[in-house]
């Protein structure tokens, strides 16, 4: 029996060859995003570990401070430890070389006279020492390059570097080149080396040092040895092997790692839609056939086995391909997610070969499977169903039947609103998992109304259609009211794929715009200086001599330094925002959501408390008055809290404080950011912002790596970065649109060959060749417009989900909603054109038919 | 500083009648030096492999006996190392011995705490490894006297086997000495590691006896597997000139023109 039901299904293959194809590609590239987002984020996560383990070299533990690192004084209390082999200090900055393509540079500062301890350096010339390690000792100016840049910059032994630094440009001397191998394999060899206090000195890190990698004695355990050395340091200080360093690293970078995950499962979500699209459509087309196999025998059982094996076979088929291809897109997505990581959170990757897992594959493999066969339970169940002796009636009506139920239309609305009234009321602490199934319920409460939306949105067209196009026109509107399962399914997946763009859209703009109001209220001096065209540097920062000499320009009236950096908080970490709070005071109207103003205003400015972001006070349960406490490198910094702000630096939260503080605590003079403030005469002239932004520019061109904007530039430039942040997503949205669009092509070709009889008959009456493409044409364009306004929906509610929810869970704040009509405007033509793309083929596949064939199909 | 030079270049004052027993012979070479301090100048050669020659001039200044000493070197000759400083305690005890070295670097006014856990390292791109440089105490080695009558630059010598008590603890497996039976001077010094490569080999010449202390004026180390060697010549050498306690501290290794 199986054998005849295989028959069955070959032929049916057979004859539905482009329909085949294009439901497994759906299916393929649904698995292939899934594959590829998660086997690039492994390959992100394996070329951040092989970063940190090739830089900890033989270390078997780190001590770490914050991004601030700690006095140098520590590494003499760690190498006197008992039981400590070999410890070295290490700074590391990410710097920017003074030639034309300021390309970057990983500077790691060691001691050069024991490093090679721990680190394996193979120097040129079969091994030999760096020509003079005496005077590249001495010199401040030694460093070592790999070959690899030595090669790209064509540089020798003795050649000038020019490097910009936090003292601004710097010329240093070549004074050893060593092998890509071991640390010259970092950062795709892209990394130098040079003395650790030469560092400092350079790179203003004053008498700190970022981390000491150690060796214990072999006879000595590891954790024995760390809990040694914990109690002789000061609490702000960490031993951790390098190992858990890493995966520190892939904390940071979760944020980004979760919602590439999400929108790869929401492009497989769109493939659940071709399966069901095609399998509907197939079961509808098969039903005389299905009636058949019933009337001669055939259990119900096993023809529900035999659509269920179709989608077994395709989705197995299309996960095989989509993990070939996903494993090819792998590459490309690794290289965007290292950028976005060395972009957003300033680590830098050592390039690695994308790791095939076969735990993944199977995974997606299972997933590209199931997902098939829970696209096809539906449409084969109506198979089993079926009366045989229906089978001889009107294919049509008995969509129709099957679709619109009034229960349907109930539960639809049911799941909508327990959908919405969750993402309105469910508590924070409720599960990820969870809180991931509203947006899951809404969709299926939309996909369940479809039908009668559709039907409302063709009674609307209807007259419209009439108007335009005329007789073409209504039989368009009225070819998909009568079909509604084939428009539930197509427009489904357009729904989906297009609420996909919108919400995504929808949500980079309501943060975007919760920014921009934020750095209205905040960000309000007249030129701010960065060290980074990224969101920031984590390790190169400016000395405050810079923003001493930004103050003699002429026009400039005052200079404020901030510092900005990450330390440990509660099992995680925050943002620390350490600045000039009198000035910021004084240019500020009202800063605080939540304090006394003029109490906060004293205290801060005193150094007796901080103000901190409310998404902090909701992540971690604080309120005003409650003490923040941070471990420093000198001793613990407790303060109150006087003030509470709407702020969005930190998804993670933050805590600001003036800068006096920092400095005392964190015994760092260090400047990420530098806010001019400008004479208000020079404010008042036309122009005269952008022409003392120039002067800036103008006085530090050559000598500083800074980047100097006005406010509206500074303001437009953080737009543009969290552009960036989402551009992954982005791209995750044209693949679930051209999902969506394969799934036209697919019900559109069906379409023409279901209605191959009802085509035959209005050429048959005298219907020309050119109306009958036409209408095809303009059901596809129906369809797409159906399809953008459930997508509107679907989006909307997607949307409110991300920003009340999703934003919580990531941020610890919600964001106002924002939708943009401009959007759905802008994408309603879009999606008509690929829709009329979309059906040309089975438009001129309908205008070729042979009309006495066709009359006597089915 | 370069103690471990002076150490196995200190002459011998046995008595060379009888052959004495080796560690007699090595006690000899250790106490040899009766100064309370030491004062050089020298010229360093340092030769690669393709024969190119860097040439650093230092004032050397010790102070205290083996076991207990401090010394101060500070280059002044070439320009980009002027001013450098090392500075070296040896300090021994009943615990062992106690190296610490520090460095300071005028170009950035830093003194350095110098690791040298790493034993078989170079020193500052010398051919005497950190081991060398560090001071060595007699209980270190056990002795074998394993020939008489080896002539060395034309003088009878004894060869002596010393091998690390604590074989973890060095680089070298065995070290071969060769000391004139006349002068008790090791006068040439072979260092095999465990493969039994001949890792270095030190050679004194230009022997003279400056207030009754014997002096090799002339060294070079030299590493036959790597075709580097280094010469050390010293043009000056005074013993007793007074060198006080305070010159031997970090406040002075910060003064570069202290020397």
């Amino acid at each position: 029996m199986i054998g005849a039901i295989w028959q069955v299904t070959s032929r049916q293959w057979g004859m539905h060859r482009l329909r085949t194809v294009l439901t497994i590609l759906g299916i393929s590239l649904g698995v292939a995003v899934l594959f590829a987002v998660r086997t690039a984020n492994l390959t992100l996560l394996s070329s951040l570990t092989v970063t940190v383990e090739k830089l900890a070299g033989k270390a078997t533990l780190q001590v770490v401070g914050d991004e601030g690192g700690f006095p140098e004084e520590v590494w003499e209390t760690v190498k006197d430890t008992p039981g400590v082999r070999v410890a070295q200090p290490v700074i590391e900055v990410l710097a920017n070389i003074a030639f034309a393509d300021e390309g970057r540079l990983l500077i790691v500062g060691v001691d050069m006279l024991g490093d090679r301890e721990l680190r394996e350096y193979q120097f040129d010339e079969e091994g030999s020492e760096i020509a003079d390690p005496l005077v590249a000792l001495a010199q401040p100016d030694s460093i070592l390059v790999s070959r690899v840049f030595a090669d790209k910059y064509r540089l020798a032994d003795g050649d000038r570097l020019p490097l910009y630094t936090s003292q601004g440009r710097k010329e240093f001397i070549v004074r050893g080149i060593f092998q890509p191998t071991g640390i010259g394999e970092i950062f795709d060899g892209q990394i130098a080396v040079m003395d650790v206090f030469n560092a400092q000195y350079v790179f203003n890190r004053g008498r700190n040092i970022d981390r000491i990698d150690l060796m214990n004695e072999p006879e000595v355990d590891v954790e024995e040895l760390a809990n040694r050395i914990r109690a002789r340091i000061p609490a702000g200080i960490d031993v951790t092997p390098p190992t858990a360093r890493g995966q520190g690293i892939e904390k940071a970078v979760s944020a980004m790692r979760i919602g590439m995950l999400i929108a790869s499962f929401i492009a497989l979500l769109v493939g659940v839609f071709i399966i069901f699209n095609t399998f509907s459509i197939a079961v509808n087309q098969r039903w005389k056939e299905i009636g058949i196999l019933r009337a001669i025998g055939v259990e119900r059982r096993n023809i529900q086995i035999m659509f269920l094996a179709e989608a077994l076979v395709m989705g197995m088929v299309g996960s095989i391909i989509g993990i070939g291809l996903g494993f090819l897109l792998a590459v490309g997505a690794e290289r965007l997610m290292s950028e976005v990581a060395a972009q957003i959170f300033s680590y830098v990757a050592t390039q690695q070969p994308p790791v095939f897992r076969a735990d993944y594959a199977l995974t997606s493999f299972a997933i590209g499977t199931i997902t098939s066969l829970i696209g096809a339970w539906l449409p084969s169940r109506a198979a089993t169903r079926l009366d045989p002796v229906l089978a001889l009636h009107n294919v049509e009506t008995r969509q129709r039947e099957a679709v619109l139920g009034p229960g349907r239309l109930v539960l639809g609305i049911i799941l909508i609103l327990i959908g919405l009234l969750c993402v309105a009321f469910a508590p924070l602490r409720v599960s990820l998992d969870y809180q991931f199934a509203y947006p899951l319920l809404m969709i299926a409460g939309l996909i369940l109304i479809l039908p009668k939306l559709a039907e409302l949105v063709a009674i609307l067209l209807r007259p419209v259609m009439d108007r335009l196009f005329g007789t073409e026109g209504v039989l368009a509107v009225e070819s998909m009211i009568q079909s509604p399962r084939r428009t539930t399914a197509t427009v489904g997946a357009l729904m989906i794929g297009l609420s996909f763009v919108f919400s995504t859209t929808s949500y980079v703009r309501s943060y975007q715009q919760t920014v921009e109001q934020w750095m209205e209220r905040f960000i309000n001096s007249d030129l701010i200086v960065s060290t980074s065209e990224m969101a920031r540097s984590r390790t190169y920062h400016f000395s405050e001599e810079l923003g001493r000499r930004i103050a003699a320009i002429p026009g400039v009236k005052r200079v404020e330094n901030v510092r900005f950096l990450f330390v440990p908080y509660a099992d995680d970490s925050i943002a620390v925002v350490a600045f000039e709070m009198d000035g910021w005071f004084a240019r500020v109207s009202n800063p605080l959501d939540v304090g006394d103003i003029d109490e906060a205003r004293r205290l801060l400015i005193e150094g007796g408390g901080v103000l901190v972001s409310r998404n902090l006070t909701t992540r971690h349960n604080l309120a005003i008055g409650d003490r923040i406490t941070l471990q420093t490198p000198t001793r613990p910094f407790s303060f109150p809290i006087v003030g509470i702000i709407d702020d969005y630096t930190s998804e993670k939260g933050a805590v600001f404080f003036d800068r006096r503080l920092y400095r005392e605590y964190w015994n760092d003079s260090a400047v990420d950011m530098i806010d001019v403030n400008l004479e208000e005469s020079v404010r008042a002239s036309p122009g005269g912002v952008a022409a003392a932004r120039d002067r800036v520019r103008q006085a530090l061109r050559g000598e500083h790596r800074a980047f100097v904007y006005t406010n509206t530039e500074y303001r437009k430039w953080v737009l543009d970065l969290i552009d960036g942040f989402f551009v992954i997503n982005h791209m995750q949205t044209v693949v679930a649109v051209i999902i969506a669009a394969l799934g036209i092509v697919n019900t559109l070709i069906i379409s023409v060959t279901e209605r191959r009889r009802e085509l035959g008959v209005l050429r048959a009456v005298g219907g020309l060749r050119r109306q009958i493409g036409r209408m095809v044409l303009l059901e596809a364009a129906v369809m797409a417009v159906v399809g953008v306004i459930s997508g509107t929906l679907a989006g909307m509610m997607n949307t409110l989900f991300l920003v009340r929810t999703a934003a919580s869970m990531v941020g610890g704040f919600t964001i106002p909603f924002h939708f943009a009509p401009g959007m759905v405007l802008l994408a309603l033509p879009l999606t008509i054109l690929i829709s009329l793309l979309a059906a040309w083929w089975p438009a001129r596949k309908a205008v070729n038919l042979n009309v006495v064939e066709a009359i006597g199909y089915e | 500083m370069l103690i471990s030079i002076i150490l196995l270049l200190i002459p011998l004052s046995a008595n060379p009648v009888l052959p004495p027993e080796a560690r007699t012979i090595m006690e000899a070479v250790y106490r040899q030096d009766t100064s309370r301090d030491t004062t050089w100048r020298a010229v360093m050669d340092v030769y690669d492999r393709k024969g190119t020659l860097r040439r650093k001039k230092f004032h050397y200044r010790k102070l205290g006996s083996l076991g207990n000493s401090r010394t101060l070197l500070r280059f002044f000759d070439p320009a980009e190392v002027r001013g450098v400083g090392l500075l070296s305690m040896n300090l021994s005890s009943q615990s062992g011995t106690t190296d610490r070295q520090w460095m300071y670097t005028p170009a950035i006014q830093r003194v350095r705490r110098i690791a040298t856990q790493e034993r078989r390292q170079r020193f500052l791109g010398t051919d005497f490894t950190n081991e060398d440089m560090a001071e060595r105490i007699l209980d270190d080695f056990s002795y074998r006297l394993i020939g008489e009558g080896e002539v060395v630059d034309g003088r009878a010598t004894w060869k002596i086997e010393a091998r690390p008590v604590s074989p973890d603890r060095s680089q070298y497996a065995w070290i071969y000495l060769w000391v004139p039976r006349d002068i008790p001077y090791a006068t040439l010094v072979e260092m095999y590691d465990r493969q039994g490569q001949r890792l270095r080999i030190l050679k004194a010449s230009q022997l003279e006896k400056i207030a009754g202390i014997w002096v090799a004026r002339n060294l070079e180390m030299a590493s036959p597997i790597e075709n580097t060697r280094t010469v050390l010549f010293i043009e000056e050498i005074r013993f007793n000139t007074g060198l006080k306690e305070d010159l031997f501290s970090q406040q002075s290794l910060e003064k570069p023109n202290v020397y």
